[in-house]
């Protein structure tokens, strides 16, 4: 194991005497605008975020760099709908995308991101007696975001700091049919048609702080 | 500098994107009404969402289709052919963004066309309560006698909308009227049969309504709702008296009421009379008193096979049946010794002529029952065959098995021991079940008991040709059993958003059954707002 860990090490600092690799996370909100969503709750999605960026071999002009990078989103919201209905709405994405630097002054990057993929929206309807209807499909999102790093430390190998960023998503609207949920057993059940909820968009504006280091 | 004024525009956007946009709706009180079986549907209301779900059961699959209605649904009631739905929506007042101002309509859903705008009526009043005609001609909204809720200023109790449901909404139509009252309101309305009077200056058949309040029977002419409504006091004798039921007798243009704290059973005859004005009405009511002499209980009404109308009116207080021929008022008593309060006519159904009665003591849980013949009944020189049959146990509740002889005894109130009489044979068979009997319908051929229990997730068949029981596991728990027209057993479970367990007959086979989920918030999120 320790040979390994060394020999990326090497690698990577054969690669580039700068820094190449990225590691963000923090957790982000995204306010949900769309009539569906607003149908299941009246909060906004709340999560958490980690990506993970390389930095790409173009040429850019001065304090310009290319950034690729992969993105994972896991955030969720609660409402109720009709004083008794209790709503889950849970959203795991991925995306895979690129982002553009440009260092402002030391200490401060600003950037503008751009990422593409797949996304499962969830959905859990609980009523008072505690009956639960669920349902989990896969949608598409495109989400494009600006923001600053603000670095408390700089140097070449190694920074570390504050990102901000503000962001939108737009989302493809997912036809959701939540079903009567059941204990996971062998019971033989009847066949079942489930009625389409309809569509859940779950695009919106979005705000993210977190820690971001590249080395 | 740069980087601070850009942070406080960032947050700025943040915030002003987390403002809570979101529609009223969404936060309203649900009532769902239903489900309200229909011919080959079964529908429900949704007081949130302003819609009715029909779900379909005329093919293999259920079809979902809804139907927008107005503000905050409170009544509904399916038509007597069960092919329209009649809802009263109370309206709103907008206050806050997001809502308006809609007042009380009357809404009429053709449900063999769900794709089909439906009729609104505006009726004025949040009514919460509806009465249609056999014919499905004309309806009555009113109040209840605790009213709607408690909104609003004034409440007028014996304020009635009445509507001409064959023609189109129109200044007059529906009619709004405040009938007189003597310190009653309406306890309830029964509207007749189209009924012609013979000599009237309108001589075609019009529906007329029997509007029931403590002491008081008022009657009006519904093809004529701008006349005079005709009040009949009831309480002259001193003693305060209850209507409490009405028949008709559409051939002559009468109605038979039956009243708590009368002796006798009203006939209530419109005869002709010459209208003074346009405005007054062409018919008075004549009033007679039949012998039933002992304060009836109960009254049934059938017609021979010559299609001579005669009335059933048991008198417990005279330990005795008495038969009215309802063109004469000649009446024939014959004893019993029960104190009967329930009178089931066999076999029944449309155009069918009964030929038994079956009498039975629920009131006083006596564990017997009687079987009056009906044939020759009115031949006053034959002696009437009254059968009695012993039972094991007190009958707490009995229930006519549709198109057929049977009849269901209930013996406890829990409805858990229960029997099954044959009126051909004469003879009772008792029903073993698992618990309470929380709900039950009868196949529409009458060939099959449904019954399920809340806390039980199967549903019982009992095919009455042979009283074999069968059951049907179920994945959830039932709530309401109720079985449509075309035969189709639908099992509610109760559950907000919507699960039902459709089987396409009481012989299916669990492979044959389908669960349909999520009706009640079908197509919810891609409503705009």
């Amino acid at each position: 194991m320790k040979l390994v860990i060394a020999a990326i090490l090497v690698a990577t600092t054969a690669a580039r005497a700068d820094t190449s690799q990225q590691l963000a996370f923090g957790s982000s909100i995204r306010s949900l605008h769309s009539d569906s969503a607003n149908a299941l709750t009246g909060d906004s999605l709340v999560g958490g975020e980690v990506a993970y960026a390389y930095h790409l071999p173009f040429e850019l002009p001065p304090n310009f760099a290319l950034w690729g990078e992969l993105a994972f989103v896991g955030s969720s919201a609660s409402g109720t709908m009709f004083g008794n209905l209790s709503t889950e709405i849970a959203l795991r994405q991925t995306t895979l995308g690129a982002q553009l630097r440009y260092a402002v002054m030391p200490h401060v990057t600003a950037f503008a991101r751009g990422a593409i993929g797949p996304a499962r929206d969830a959905l859990r309807v609980t009523d008072a007696a505690g009956h639960t209807a669920s349902d989990a499909r896969w949608g598409a999102v495109a989400t494009g975001a600006i923001g600053i790093d603000l670095l408390a430390v700089d140097s070449q190998r190694f920074d570390i700091g504050l990102r901000l960023e503000l962001g939108y998503t737009l989302a493809s609207a997912v036809a959701l049919s939540p079903a009567a949920d059941h204990a996971s057993d062998d019971t033989i059940r009847l066949d079942m048609q489930a009625a389409s909820i309809g569509h859940l968009d779950l695009g919106g504006m979005s705000f993210g702080a977190g820690l971001v280091s590249r080395f | 500098m740069k980087t601070l004024l850009l942070l406080a525009a960032a947050t700025t956007v943040a915030l002003s994107a987390c403002e809570d946009t979101r529609p009223r709706i969404w936060d309203r009180d649900r009532e769902i009404l239903g489900p309200i079986p229909l011919k080959a549907q079964v529908a429900y209301v949704d007081s949130a969402l302003d819609r009715v779900t029909l779900i379909d059961l005329v093919g293999d699959h259920p079809v979902i289709h809804h139907v927008q209605v107005g503000r905050r649904a409170a009544y509904a009631v399916p038509s007597p052919d069960r092919h329209k739905l009649f809802v009263i929506t109370r309206g709103e007042e907008a206050v806050h963004q997001g809502e308006i101002d809609q007042s009380p309509l009357f809404w009429v859903i053709d449900t063999d066309h769900p794709d089909a705008t439906p009729t609104a009526y505006a009726i004025g009043s949040p009514f919460d309560r509806v009465s249609v005609s056999p014919d499905g001609q004309k309806a009555i909204a009113y109040f209840s006698a605790s009213g709607p809720d408690a909104e609003g200023f004034f409440r007028n109790p014996n304020e009635l909308a009445i509507i001409d449901l064959a023609a189109e909404p129109a200044e007059g139509n529906p009619v709004l009227d405040t009938i007189r009252s003597f310190g009653s309101v309406p306890t309830g309305i029964a509207l007749s049969p189209p009924m012609s009077i013979a000599g009237a200056t309108d001589p075609d058949p019009r529906t007329f309504a029997f509007i029931l309040s403590a002491n008081n029977l008022t009657v009006l002419d519904t093809s004529h709702p701008s006349r005079r409504e005709i009040s009949i006091r009831l309480d002259l004798a001193g003693t305060s008296v209850v209507p409490q039921e009405v028949v008709f007798a559409p051939n002559t243009a009468s109605a038979y009421v039956r009243s708590d704290g009368a002796r006798d059973v009203l006939q209530v005859l419109l005869q002709p009379d010459l209208p003074a004005t346009d405005a007054s009405n062409d018919f008075r009511p004549v009033l007679a008193e039949l012998g039933a002499g002992g304060g009836p209980t109960d009254i049934a009404v059938y017609d021979d096979p010559s299609g001579k109308r005669y009335l059933l009116a048991a008198t417990p207080n005279t330990h005795e049946i008495v038969v009215i021929d309802a063109d004469t008022a000649q009446f024939r008593a014959i004893p019993i010794n029960d104190p009967i309060d329930r009178i089931l006519l066999f076999p029944s159904g449309e155009g069918v002529v009964p030929t038994q009665a079956l009498l039975a003591s629920v009131g006083s849980h006596l564990s017997r029952v009687s079987v009056l013949d009906l044939a020759h009944l009115q031949d006053p020189l034959t002696t009437a065959k009254l059968d009695t049959i012993v039972l094991d146990k007190p009958i707490r509740d009995v229930v006519p098995v549709p198109d057929r002889n049977f009849a269901m005894l209930v013996h406890d109130d829990n409805r858990t021991v229960l029997g099954l009489l044959d009126l051909e044979t004469l003879s009772t068979s008792p029903l073993l079940g698992v618990g309470r009997l929380d709900s039950y319908d009868f196949s529409p051929d009458g060939s099959h008991l449904i019954g399920a229990t809340a806390g039980v997730s199967r549903v019982g068949f009992l095919a009455l040709d042979n009283l074999h029981p069968t059951d049907f596991r179920l994945d959830d728990l039932p709530s309401k059993v109720l079985a449509t027209a075309n035969g189709k057993i639908f099992v509610d479970h109760g559950q907000p958003f919507g699960e039902a367990t459709i089987i396409p007959s009481p012989d299916a086979t669990r492979a044959d059954a389908i669960v349909l989920s999520g009706f009640l918030t079908a197509d919810l999120l891609d409503q705009e707002h």
